[in-house]
């Protein structure tokens, strides 16, 4: 097991760099640079500029020169706000995007698995079909629609929430709900799709025809065998959730992650696009990991070694 | 019974291992220290002596909090007056730092840390007198000698700063810049601590109010040097304005509080100006209804027909162009009539009603309404009316070759991805194919399409605007100079660009319009562009603020002029 995992981290050396090289490459494709102005700069100006971002030199030397830094904790300067490191403003957008994902992933946890244990638990009654109705449309309606929706509503008409920003509570509870609603919506029809399955297995009916008490049958043996589907989707999902989410965060002006997925491409800031690579590519490995090593908690007939 | 608990123990695990790595990150950012205190004040010097004109704020009565919030689209790139190129990094630092002077609501230069200048006979000389009551907010007295080494250090080539370029006017700077000429050799001197002298390299009348460009604004050295990159922080940061940078916690807000000790302030209402970074303009407008947002500087189009009746829209004028560029050099594009038809066709009225809808005016020539001299400019003789003439441009066409009987005309109009410039780009195509052109449309990705503009011998109509840097129609005119650098249309005129080069040495500003004039009337006859409209600046603002008034270049509104009046 443990060499397992210590291989598995070995691994993602190469991924990393490999990430890093294409990422780099990509970027010295598309047409413009990160001093390519609407007014035309003088090119004195341009040399100078990239004489200090160093990127005067051939494209192996910048990517050696890349590498050698990022190794050793520096990912480099950003090349439209200066003076800022990449690591201060990943350092500042990360927790952000990691509380709204949190917030989003407890409550599709928290609403969606019981809502689809209840719905399973009373199947083809009418709390069974109101929670699947509720849940359908939760998944239907995309976040572009949900978070004006949410601003339109709680904000202007009845101004109980503020319309943007993040920090205070208050802050939290319109962009939690527009980004979680989704994803309470999936689990819960993940739940009731796999305890509905479970319902019918051999020793649920063994259990009950022993004389286990209903709520016992369904807690013992019924809930937490339903739920290996929904623990090993959440991994991943987790990983996704708090790396930041464009839309819910452009809409609601919250100062995550997600913005410097795109505004870092449009601006061509090299050593943003550089360090969310870098970034991404590590959680997405990480949440991997995890997910293959609960696999092996979860079926005991997979071994590592 | 054992195995049931993997599942959960698992589930726990995920989220132990996610909290750990969230705490790494948090870790990383903590040397960002987004401190709130500012630097102690210890001046004392607070005599009233100021110019500032307190307009409309006189007689009404002031509300008990002078606080307004005023939405900003996005984090400013650098509060570094030296290193800023963008509006919203202006607004901040116009109000954080004075130059050597300010701007009034007519784009007029009114002193600022300067309380006097002198221009030379030959006009190459200005000298500059500095007040000896304006301080630094640590207590250290604003002396030439700060203009001197702010304007050393955005030259110098090691800075590598933008707006560089908005110094080479002076001698010896644009030889420095390129790492060519000596430092000694820029001509700027402070002969003693209030006075400061600068030898241009040629006539520029605009000189003066291009003295409020945060380019040209002083820098406390001691603290740059002594904090480096990071000298913009609040807890770092020494400026010398009429309000100071309480907090910047960066991707999220901004705020200022009234500098007590500034020269003027005995005239400042406002205490605190709170400034969140909202990006999506509906969220802001959103804001702005709940009463978030006392000012909401972004307006979608999708709203304006909404809002555009209500008291709170208010629409500021702005010296800027919206206008479609001919590639001259391209074909179909070379002759004059084509591009001239072209032109005509183009109905400027019903773009600015029904298409762009911000109350712009349609524009009929290059340089815009309220640029000093306009009555003198606009004077000139164009057959292009703000609505479109199809008549004459069909016989064009014809004359040209083309439409009727002739060969068809395809013409790709290019423009950067944005809904806005999309809705213009269709109604220009219809209005084209009205007169027998066929339009193609092509959209790219905004570098891209700069690249594709700026180097691509392909491009045939593209869209483009400028807003002026200063308020001379030079800034506008020097555009199409022959092979300049922001002249993508490929058109060089002879004339044009002596023009350009005598209209300076022309000794009085009429003479100087009179050049101009005779530069805008060829822009009209050889159509190397078409102009569409003059920019303006919507804004929504509550009705209890008194005295918002953005000025015409976009880059700032004096904060110093605004107070909340009590409803």
């Amino acid at each position: 097991m443990a060499k397992y995992i210590i291989r598995r981290i070995l691994w993602t050396i190469p991924v990393l760099l490999t990430v890093v090289l294409f990422s780099f490459l990509l970027m010295k494709a598309i047409p413009g640079g990160p001093f390519t102005r609407e007014v035309s700069l003088p090119q004195q100006i341009v040399d100078n500029l990239n004489e200090k971002y160093g990127l005067d030199a051939p494209w192996y030397t910048q990517y050696a020169r890349y590498v050698y830094h990022a190794v050793q904790g520096d990912l480099g300067v950003s090349m439209t706000q200066r003076g800022r490191t990449v690591t201060s403003i990943v350092g500042n957008a990360f927790p952000v995007s990691m509380q709204l994902g949190l917030g989003s992933f407890a409550l599709a946890m928290f609403i969606g698995v019981p809502l689809g244990v209840i719905a399973a638990l009373r199947h083809n009654s009418w709390a069974d079909y109101v929670a699947i109705f509720v849940a359908s449309i939760g998944w239907a309606i995309p976040v572009i629609i949900i978070a004006p929706l949410l601003i339109y509503f709680f904000s202007v008409r009845w101004n109980w929430f503020p319309a943007f920003g993040w920090g205070d509570t208050e802050r939290m509870v319109l962009p939690i709900i527009a980004l979680g609603t989704g994803f309470t919506a999936y689990f819960a029809r993940l739940t009731r799709s796999a305890m509905l399955e479970t319902l019918q297995q051999d020793y649920v009916r063994t259990a009950k025809a022993k004389g286990l008490p209903w709520g016992k049958v369904v807690w013992r043996h019924v809930l937490r065998n339903s739920l290996i589907p929904v623990v090993t989707q959440a991994g991943p999902l987790l990983g996704f959730l708090v790396t930041g989410s464009f839309l819910t965060e452009y809409i609601f002006s919250i100062p995550g992650m997600g913005r410097y997925f795109v505004d870092s491409v449009t601006n061509r800031d090299y050593s943003i696009v550089l360090g969310l690579a870098v970034i991404l590519s590590a959680v997405i490995v990480f949440a991997n990991l995890v997910v293959d090593i609960l696999y092996g908690f979860l079926d005991p007939r997979i071994r590592y070694d | 019974m054992e195995k049931w608990l993997k599942p959960w123990m698992g589930a726990i695990l995920v989220l132990v291992l996610i909290a750990a790595f969230g705490l790494f990150a948090v870790g990383c950012g903590s040397d960002d220290g987004d401190t709130t205190d500012t630097t102690g004040t210890e001046a004392t010097d607070t005599e009233d002596t100021t110019e500032t004109s307190e307009g409309e704020a006189g007689a009404g009565d002031l509300a008990e909090d002078q606080t307004i919030t005023v939405q900003i689209a996005s984090e400013p790139p650098s509060l570094d007056p030296n290193l800023a190129t963008d509006t919203t990094s202006a607004l901040v630092i116009n109000n954080i730092f004075e130059g050597l002077v300010r701007l009034d609501a007519n784009g007029d230069p009114v002193p600022g840390v300067a309380e006097s200048w002198e221009e030379s006979e030959d006009g190459l000389t200005y000298t500059f007198m500095l007040r000896d009551d304006a301080t630094w907010t640590n207590g250290d007295p604003v002396t030439s000698q700060d203009f001197v080494d702010s304007w050393l250090r955005i030259l110098n080539p090691e800075t590598a700063a933008d707006y560089a370029y908005q110094l080479f006017f002076i001698q010896g700077a644009e030889e420095y810049n390129a790492g060519e000429g000596a430092v000694e050799d820029v001509a700027i001197v402070a002969p003693d601590e209030t006075t400061l002298e600068v030898t241009l390299k040629a006539p520029a009348p605009w000189f003066v109010p291009l003295m409020s460009h945060q380019s040209y604004f002083p820098i406390p050295m001691a603290t740059v040097e002594e904090f480096g990159d990071q000298w913009t922080e609040p807890a770092n940061i020494v400026t010398n304005g009429a309000f100071t940078l309480e907090e910047w916690n960066h991707e999220q807000d901004i705020s200022l509080a009234k500098n007590p000790d500034w020269h003027g302030a005995a005239d400042v209402s406002l205490e605190t100006v709170e400034m969140p970074m909202i990006q999506e303009a509906t969220t802001g407008v959103a804001a702005f209804e709940n009463g978030e947002v006392d000012v909401q500087r972004d307006i979608p189009v999708a709203d304006v027909d909404r809002l555009k009746d209500l008291p709170e829209y208010e629409t500021f004028p702005l010296l800027g162009i919206y206008y479609y560029g001919f590639n001259v050099e391209n074909e179909a594009l070379s002759d004059v009539n084509v591009r001239k038809a072209l032109s005509l066709a183009i109905d400027r009225t019903t773009i600015v009603e029904n298409v762009s809808k911000q109350g712009q005016t349609p524009a009929t020539s290059f340089t815009p309404e309220g640029m000093p001299g306009f009555e003198t400019f606009s004077g000139i003789e164009t057959d292009v009316q703000t609505t479109a003439d199809v008549e004459m441009a069909q016989q064009l066409l014809t004359d040209a070759g083309f439409g009727e009987g002739g060969e068809p005309l395809d013409v790709t109009i290019y423009y950067n991805t944005d809904e806005g410039h999309q809705a213009i780009a269709t109604a220009i195509q219809s209005m084209w194919q009205q007169v027998g052109v066929n339009a193609e449309l092509q959209n790219m990705e905004w570098k891209q399409y700069l690249d594709f503009v700026q180097n691509n011998p392909e491009v045939q109509a593209y869209r483009m605007g400028w807003v002026a840097d200063f308020n001379d129609a030079y800034n506008f005119l020097d555009v199409l100079r022959g092979g300049g650098g922001n002249n993508y249309t490929r058109w060089s005129n002879d004339q044009y660009n002596e023009l350009l080069s005598s209209a300076l040495e022309a000794g009085d500003d009429q003479a100087r319009y009179d050049a101009y004039r005779e530069m805008e009337q060829l822009i009209a006859d050889e159509v190397p562009v078409a102009p569409i409209y003059w920019y303006t600046d919507p804004d929504l603002v509550k009705p209890n603020v008194q005295g918002w008034h953005p000025n015409a270049l976009g880059s700032t509104t004096n904060f110093e002029e605004i107070s909340i009046s009590a409803e």
